[in-house]
């Protein structure tokens, strides 16, 4: 009878253990899935499908003050800020993205602002990785499309990015409209053209963290004799905790 | 298990970007991984080094990121059940703290984000486990054992976690000590004197090779030797002196069992009006009721002479007292040690309710912070009212089906606990919330200290 109930329980231990492995192993597949639909073919087109579903707002601002409408292929961006905050930190509208496959990456983007003196807003476009930014400004006497191509290579600790649309007021209750086309995000082979703007990220932070030294000299001897005193130390008192050995059970519980 | 896992692996890469304090525990891990200097970390490398080894083997990508630590997270409920049927000797007990455990939210949080908080309270309770199968283990050769196991487990314990660890290797040290003391109740004989030596000595010199063993990766990565190691500890002490008394989103350790002051990891507002709020704050119908929980453990240990019950009290209050010498800013997640302990006890008082060892007294404050939630959750008025229902209900369903009082106070407050786990699990997980929706649930918003937002 004791075997049986041996078993049973043997058994439901390694079903339980059996079925944690298979939601380990289907989460990991959901997640691939997740991120290949996140960049088909290693591009991704910021202003594609629902934008309200993809972009957040950030700051003061609130998703009531910002409205991101696509019209063909150039979408706009406009804020109608009715409370005085939001002038006074950093507010604006952004995606973010992960870049998961090793490698360069290539960012191109066209940027207009449509600000005056009388309305006073002024916008800027943004594409942050890890520590770095990478920053165009329209306004508030912008009017033309400027044209943003750069390459990145993110570093393995964040790799992601973020593009964001920044506005600034000089009031509290001025709107503002920002346009932007042709966004996207694309993964190229090899290196990006040497004329080009590029930011080696992942080279950015091996230099701030410096390489390996290997500095194996004398002093490391210090190391493996306190390793080997801590383990005869173990030893030591293992046999005098075993040593003094007695019989009876302690006191329950 | 299976519901610890799902719950911790369910969109385990969502957000697909580093949030909060990941940011710093990915970076320390590929400079591991790199063979570069790690940047500095007032904490020692263990939750570090489990990250970097999670990328290792499941790529650098959201999931992989946290991978390592669901599992540690899906391991502490098998864990606890097993530490809790030792601790009460009671498998309702050990089912209801692992169901408690799978209500709690800041425990589900930690579990995952590539962070080292759940690493460490998951060592932390393996390491309970060892020293209670040690404390009931007759044998001398097999109790040897559970010590090395368990001194093994403090030592990662600490070289995971700086500061709060060390309470958890005291605590242990007082438990084994009592433990082997007890066996002889007229004092110190030259043989129990001798095992108590040797115990504490072996757990000491275990914990410290472990905790220096964990080292060796900056070893590989340029220190030269143990100056280097002093250096580093040196660093840290003047760092650490060095911070100041407060911080966005810090709150002193006494507000920590009032749930005065969670916040959100990361919020993002997306433009459909929803927003995605991984929220570091837990279940608060636990959190309140762990106050008396722990306050009616004490009084189990000192009136049945109870080894476990004064554990779990003098643990808990150990792991908040540490915090009065502490002069710098300190967050609430700190309090998830001596939280565990709290989950622990209630676990205990539930189990007593059901069996009807618990007295009218303890059955009425363990309801309180139940009635609590309510009037949180619906208002005064809605609030009230369920308390008259529940009230109203109370005889009605003792003498329809025979319970015992403690029995409805255990399915009410089961029933409460389950019902605030689905109502707050969005906050967990960033499910995407309406700001209607997200703003129902911050109980407690004002400007002070008692904010959730």
């Amino acid at each position: 009878m004791k075997v049986h109930r041996n078993l049973l329980d043997m058994s439901f231990i390694l079903s339980a253990v059996v079925t944690v492995v298979i939601v380990c192993v289907l989460s990991y597949r959901s997640d691939l899935a997740y991120r290949e639909a996140l960049s088909p073919n290693g591009e991704v087109d910021l202003l594609k499908g629902n934008l309200n579903d993809h972009w957040a707002v950030f700051g003061s601002l609130s998703a009531t003050q910002v409205r991101f409408n696509q019209k063909g292929e150039t979408a706009e961006i406009e804020i109608r800020a009715d409370s005085p905050s939001w002038s006074e930190v950093s507010s604006g509208v952004s995606y973010t993205i992960g870049l998961f496959y090793p490698g360069w990456y290539e960012f191109t983007a066209e940027f207009r602002g449509e600000e005056n003196d009388f309305l006073g807003v002024g916008s800027q476009l943004e594409v942050r990785s890890d520590r770095w930014n990478f920053t165009t400004k329209a306004g508030p006497r912008g009017g033309s499309w400027r044209k943003v191509d750069i390459y990145f290579r993110p570093a393995d600790s964040d790799p992601s990015a973020e593009i964001s649309c920044r506005f600034w007021g000089d009031a509290a209750n001025r709107t503002g409209r920002a346009f932007l086309r042709n966004m996207r995000v694309a993964r190229i082979d090899g290196a990006p053209p040497p004329m080009a703007a590029q930011f080696d990220l992942q080279k950015k932070e091996e230099a701030r963290l410096g390489r390996p030294r290997h500095r194996r000299n004398g002093s490391f001897r210090s190391v493996w004799m306190t390793l080997l005193l801590l383990g005869a130390c173990v030893g030591v008192f293992g046999w005098l905790f075993d040593g003094g050995r007695a019989s009876g059970s302690l006191r329950p519980t | 298990m299976v519901v610890a896992a799902a719950l911790r692996f369910w969109h385990l890469g969502t957000p697909a970007e580093p949030i909060y304090d990941e940011t710093k525990v990915l970076n320390q891990a590929q400079s591991f991984l790199h063979g570069w200097a790690p940047p500095f970390s007032s904490h020692p490398p263990g939750g570090k080094l489990l990250v970097a080894l999670s990328v290792f083997l499941f790529g650098n990508i959201p999931w992989g990121w946290r991978a390592a630590n669901a599992l540690m997270g899906t391991a502490l409920v098998p864990i606890t059940y097993l530490l809790a049927r030792r601790l009460f000797r009671s498998k309702l007990a050990a089912a209801v703290a692992a169901a408690l455990l799978l209500c709690e939210g800041m425990l589900l949080v930690a579990s995952r984000l590539a962070m080292i908080n759940a690493a460490y309270v998951t060592l932390g309770a393996g390491a309970y486990l060892m020293l209670w199968c040690f404390v009931q283990e007759r044998e001398a050769r097999t109790q040897r054992l559970y010590l090395l196991a368990m001194s093994v487990l403090l030592g990662l314990y600490v070289g995971t976690k700086a500061v709060i660890s060390e309470v958890g290797v005291l605590l242990a040290l007082a438990v084994v000590i009592l433990a082997l003391l007890g066996r002889r109740p007229k004092g110190l004989t030259a043989l129990s004197n001798r095992r108590v030596i040797g115990a504490c000595g072996l757990v000491v010199s275990m914990v410290l090779l472990v905790y220096f063993a964990m080292f060796l990766p900056f070893y590989w990565v340029g220190w030269g030797g143990l100056a280097d190691f002093m250096n580093y500890h040196r660093n840290v002490i003047y760092r650490n002196l060095d911070l100041p008394l407060d911080f966005p989103n810090a709150s002193p350790f006494w507000s920590w069992p009032l749930l005065l002051h969670p916040y959100a990891y990361s919020r993002k507002d997306i433009l459909n009006g929803t927003a995605e709020v991984i929220w570091c704050g837990g279940n608060p119908l636990l959190w309140w009721a762990i106050l008396p929980a722990i306050l009616m453990a004490f009084i189990r240990g000192y009136t049945r002479r109870s080894l476990a019950w004064t554990f779990m009290a003098a643990g808990y209050v150990a792991y908040l007292a540490m915090w009065i010498a502490i002069r710098r800013y300190v967050f609430i997640y700190s309090y998830m040690p001596a939280e565990y302990l709290g989950l622990l006890a209630l676990a205990g008082a539930l189990e007593e309710c059901w069996v009807g060892h618990a007295r009218a007294w303890e059955q009425f404050l363990l309801l309180a912070p139940v009635v609590v939630c309510l009037i949180l959750a619906f208002g005064a008025l809605w609030g009230a009212l369920a308390v008259c229902l529940i009230s109203i209900a109370y005889p009605l369903v003792k003498r329809r089906f025979e319970l015992r009082d403690g029995k409805f106070v255990f399915l009410i407050f089961i029933s409460a606990a389950l019902l605030l786990w689905a109502y707050f699990f969005p906050l967990w997980t960033g499910i995407p919330l309406s700001e209607t929706g997200y703003m129902a649930r911050m109980w407690l918003h004002g400007q002070g200290l008692a904010s959730w937002l």
